[in-house]
C-alpha cells in the first residue's frame, strides 16, 4: 500500500471529490493561486479554474456565508479557513445559520457544506494563532465535527465530509500535515463519521485521544510497552457524534483511563469524554480518570514556555503512571 | 486540624513501619519536633511535625506497616477529641506478619476479625477506599474489603489487591465468578506498529515478537510462602528493576596482589586499620577519575529520550551485608579522601547499618558500587548494577598461587576482579580500559595513595 504524508491524502481527496462531483467546489483565502498557505490545495486551481477552487478576500463571515447559502441551494462547498482562530469572525453564520437551517426550515433543506481547518499549536504562532477551539463546535447540536489523526482517516473523513448532507467541522493539525502512512490506491473507502477506533490494542490502561494526540498517544504507547504497562489507544476521529460504546467497551476492558486534548483544562473535550467514562463505566474504574490538557494560558510565544504549555509524550507518561499507581508494575 | 501520613522518605520507599511514636496522645507539638521514628525499606528516619497543635489521635500503632500517604496521626487545635473516636487500626491481615512464623500458618480466620476493627484501608469515618472496580469484585467474590490492604494512592484499595487476596485466600470464587481478568493468551494481538524500521536488526536466530518487556511477574502462590522483610522487598524490587531491563556485561581481571597486601601490612604495622577492601575502593575512585567514561548513569532526557548523565562527583557505594539482606552506603568523592578516611567512613556506615541506624541520605547519591565476597573464599563473581548506576564492581578473594616470576615458580597473590557495566551506556573496551588502569593502580599501590 503506497505510504503518502496527511497533506498529499487530503489533497488527492480534494481533487478526486472535484472530479466526482461537479457540485463540490472550494472557497477560502490563498487557496488558489498561493496553492494553500498548507499546500493543501497544490495544484487544484490549475487542474479545476478559478469556478471550482474560489480565493476569497480576508473575509471569514462573508464567505462562510455565501458557502451556507450556496449548499442550500444544492452545492457541497468545502471551505478552508486558514486555522480555527480565525473562524472566531464566522462563528455567528456557523453556530446560528450553518447548524440550525435544516431544523428551523423543517426539514426542507440541508446545508452540506464542510469547513476545513486546522487546530492547535504549533511552531511558537503565539496565544491568538494557537488555539483549539473544536470543542465549542463540539458543544453545538446540527454540527458534525471530525479530527483524523492519520492519512488513511483524513482521507477517508474527508469523503465522508464532503458527501454527508450536514455542515461538517473538519479539523486538520499542522503538526500532523507531515507524517505518513498506508493510504490504499484506487479504493473508494469511507471512515463512516462518529465512528472511533481502537489504534492499538492494551489491557492496563485506556488513552483517549484524537487528532495530534493520538500521534503523540501511540508514540507513548509504544514506550510504556517497555516498562511492562499496556497501553490501549481509542482515537475518537468524531467528537461530535460521539461513539461513547468505543470508549466505555476499553475502559471496562482496562479499569483505568487517562484523556489528552490539546485544549486548555476546564469545559475542555477531556472533561466530556471524563464523565462520560465515570457515567458509563462507574464499576468498572480502578482509578479516578486522569484528564492530560493545555494549561489555562494564552500561549506564551517563548518556545520552552510553550511547549510547557502544551501536553506532550511526558505529561501523558506522567498521567499514565498516576492512574498505574499501586498496582504491582508501580509498586 | 491536620493529618499527619505517612511519609515518602526514599524515592523507593513505597510502605513505612511506624517504629516508635515519640509522643503521646494529648502531648503539645511545636513545628520541628520529632513526633516517631519510622522505618523505611533500608533505615530508621526520624519523622518531624509540620504544624504545630496537640497530638489527638494515634492512628497507627507501633510496629504497624502502612503505604505512603496513609494517615498515621491527627494534630489539632485542641486536646478536644482525644476520647471520641475509636481510634482505627489496622485490620489484622493488614500488616505483612512481622516475624516469620515458624509454622505456615493458614490466612487469618476472618472469625478473628472483630467487627469494631476499622479498616485497614479506612478513613477516620471507618469508611473503607476502595475503587468502585475493587468493590465490584469483593462484592462478587464475597470478600469482606476490610481484611484488604490497600496499596493504591493514599491506601486505596484496588482491584488487583482485591485479586492477590482472592489467591492468598484460596477460596475458590463461586462458580458463576467471572474470572478476574482474560488469560493472557486471550490478550489480543497489538495493533500493526506503524513502522518496524526501528527495530534492531533481525538476528539469525527466530527470536519470539517481542510482546511485553519482561515486567516483575507476579510471583505464583505457593502455600507456606511467607511475607518478605521491607528490606528483602526492596531488594527484590532493586534487583528486578536492573536485570530484566539492564544489559549487563562482565569483565575480569586478575591482579598480582602482593604488593597491595605489603602496602596493607605496612599500614596496619602503623597502627592504623585498613582493610584490602578500604584500598581497592580508594582505587576504584582514583581509576573512574581516569576513565570517567564509566561514571555514568543511563537516564531520560527532559523531553523523554534515552540519556545519559556524566556524574563528576565520585561516589562509590560500598555493599555492607546485613543479617537479611545488604545495604550500600556512599563514599561520597572517594578519590579526594585519604585511605584512613575512607577506611573510617566504612567501617562507621557499616556498623550503624546493621544496627539499623543508617541515615537514609547515606545510602543515596552513588555513583558506582563496589561489592566484596573476598572474606567468603569466593574468588570471582558478577554483580547486577545498582540502578541508575552503570557499573559495579565484584571483588574476589586474594588467594595464594603458583605465579611465574623470572621463569621460577614462586608463591604470588592473586586477586579477581569483576566489572558489570551497563551495556547501553559502557562498551567492552571502555569497561577494559577502566579495569587496565584498577590493576595499574592496585599492583604499584602507592600509587593509591599519592
Amino acid at each position: 500500500m503506497p505510504v503518502i504524508t496527511y497533506r498529499q491524502a487530503l489533497n488527492d481527496t480534494l481533487g478526486e471529490e472535484l472530479a466526482r462531483d461537479p457540485n463540490v467546489f472550494l472557497m477560502g483565502e490563498e487557496i488558489g493561486v498561493f496553492q494553500g498557505s498548507y499546500r493543501v490545495t497544490e495544484g487544484l486551481l490549475a487542474e479545476f479554474g478559478p469556478k471550482r477552487v474560489v480565493d476569497t478576500p480576508i473575509a471569514e463571515e462573508g464567505f462562510v456565508g455565501v458557502a451556507i447559502g450556496a449548499a442550500m441551494l444544492g452545492l457541497r462547498p468545502v471551505v478552508e479557513i486558514m486555522t480555527i482562530n480565525f473562524i472566531l469572525v464566522a462563528i455567528d453564520q456557523v453556530v446560528n445559520h450553518a447548524s440550525k437551517i435544516h431544523y428551523m426550515f423543517g426539514g426542507q433543506v440541508s446545508v452540506p457544506l464542510v469547513i476545513r481547518t486546522p487546530s492547535g499549536g504549533t511552531g511558537q504562532l503565539a496565544a491568538t494563532h494557537s488555539q483549539s477551539f473544536e470543542n465549542w463546535f463540539a458543544y453545538c447540536p446540527g454540527l458534525k465535527v471530525v479530527a483524523p489523526a492519520t492519512p488513511y482517516d483524513a482521507k477517508g473523513l474527508l469523503r465522508a465530509a464532503i458527501r454527508d448532507d450536514d455542515p461538517v467541522i473538519f479539523i486538520e493539525s499542522l503538526a500532523l500535515y507531515d507524517t505518513k502512512g498506508e493510504v490504499p490506491e484506487d479504493d473508494d473507502y469511507v471512515v463512516p463519521i462518529g465512528v472511533a477506533e481502537v489504534k492499538r490494542q492494551g489491557t492496563d490502561v485506556t488513552v483517549v485521544s484524537y487528532s495530534r494526540m493520538t500521534a503523540v498517544a501511540l508514540q507513548v504507547a509504544q514506550r510504556m510497552e517497555q516498562e511492562g504497562i499496556s497501553v490501549e489507544v481509542v482515537d475518537l476521529r468524531s467528537l461530535r457524534p460521539l461513539d461513547r460504546p468505543t470508549i466505555i467497551e476499553s475502559v471496562k476492558k482496562t479499569n483505568r483511563a487517562v484523556v489528552i486534548a490539546e485544549d486548555w483544562y476546564s469545559y475542555g473535550v477531556t472533561a466530556e469524554i471524563a464523565a462520560t467514562i465515570q457515567e458509563e463505566a462507574f464499576d468498572y474504574l480502578d482509578a479516578p480518570v486522569y484528564r492530560v490538557a493545555g494549561l489555562e494560558v494564552p500561549l506564551p510565544y517563548a518556545k520552552e514556555l510553550s511547549a510547557a504549555s502544551k501536553p506532550n509524550a511526558n505529561s501523558l507518561i506522567y498521567a499514565i503512571r498516576q492512574v498505574m499507581r499501586g498496582t504491582r508494575r508501580m509498586r | 486540624m491536620g493529618e499527619v501520613t505517612m511519609p515518602r522518605l526514599s524515592d523507593t520507599m513505597s510502605e513505612g513501619t511506624v517504629g516508635r511514636w515519640l509522643k503521646k496522645v494529648g502531648d503539645q507539638i511545636a513545628v520541628g519536633d520529632i513526633i516517631a521514628e519510622i522505618e523505611t525499606d533500608k533505615a530508621t528516619m526520624e519523622l518531624e511535625a509540620f504544624e504545630a497543635g496537640v497530638l489527638q489521635q494515634i492512628l497507627i500503632p507501633e510496629g504497624q506497616t502502612v503505604p505512603i500517604g496513609q494517615p498515621i496521626a491527627i494534630i489539632g487545635d485542641s486536646a478536644a477529641p482525644v476520647a471520641a473516636a475509636p481510634a482505627p487500626t489496622p485490620a489484622p491481615a493488614a500488616a505483612p506478619a512481622p516475624e516469620p512464623a515458624a509454622a505456615p500458618t493458614p490466612a487469618p480466620a476472618p472469625a478473628l476479625v472483630t467487627t469494631a476493627a476499622a479498616p485497614g484501608g479506612g478513613d477516620e469515618n471507618g469508611r473503607i477506599k476502595a475503587s468502585p472496580v475493587a468493590r465490584r469484585l469483593a462484592e462478587e467474590l464475597g470478600i469482606d474489603l476490610r481484611q484488604v490492604v490497600g496499596t493504591g494512592p493514599g491506601g486505596r484499595i484496588i482491584k488487583e489487591n482485591v485479586e492477590e487476596f482472592a489467591a492468598r485466600r484460596g477460596t475458590a470464587a463461586p462458580a458463576a465468578a467471572p474470572a478476574p481478568a482474560p488469560a493472557p493468551a486471550a490478550v489480543p494481538a497489538p495493533a500493526p506498529a506503524p513502522a518496524a524500521a526501528s527495530a534492531p536488526a533481525p538476528t539469525p536466530a527466530p527470536a519470539p515478537a517481542p510482546t511485553r518487556a519482561p515486567a516483575p511477574t507476579p510471583a505464583p502462590a505457593l502455600a507456606g510462602a511467607e511475607p518478605l522483610s521491607r528490606m528483602r522487598k526492596a531488594i527484590a524490587r532493586a534487583m528486578t528493576d536492573s536485570k530484566p531491563g539492564v544489559p549487563h556485561i562482565y569483565l575480569t581481571i586478575e591482579v598480582d596482589a602482593d604488593a597491595l597486601m605489603a602496602l596493607r601490612e605496612q599500614i596496619t604495622a602503623g597502627g592504623t586499620r585498613v582493610s584490602v577492601n578500604d584500598l581497592v575502593v580508594k582505587a576504584a575512585a582514583k581509576a573512574l577519575a581516569k576513565v570517567p567514561a564509566v561514571n555514568v548513569s543511563f537516564s531520560q532526557t527532559a523531553d523523554g529520550q534515552p540519556g545519559i548523565v556524566r556524574h563528576n562527583q565520585i561516589n562509590i557505594g560500598v555493599a555492607v551485608a546485613l543479617d537479611d539482606g545488604l545495604v550500600a552506603p556512599v563514599v561520597r568523592d572517594a578519590d579526594k579522601k585519604s585511605i584512613s578516611v575512607i577506611s573510617a567512613e566504612i567501617r562507621d556506615m557499616a556498623l550503624r547499618a546493621r544496627e539499623g541506624k543508617i541515615k537514609q541520605n547515606e545510602l543515596e547519591g552513588a555513583t558506582f558500587q563496589v561489592t566484596n565476597l573476598g572474606m567468603f573464599g569466593i574468588v570471582e563473581f558478577g554483580s547486577i548494577i545498582s540502578v541508575p548506576q552503570a557499573a559495579s564492581l565484584a571483588v574476589g578473594a586474594v588467594r595464594k598461587v603458583p605465579v611465574v616470576r623470572d621463569d621460577q615458580i614462586v608463591i604470588g597473590q592473586v586477586m579477581n576482579l569483576t566489572l558489570s557495566a551497563d551495556h547501553r551506556v559502557i562498551d567492552g573496551a571502555v569497561g577494559a580500559q577502566y579495569l587496565q588502569e584498577l590493576r595499574k593502580l592496585l599492583e604499584a599501590p602507592m600509587n593509591i595513595i599519592v
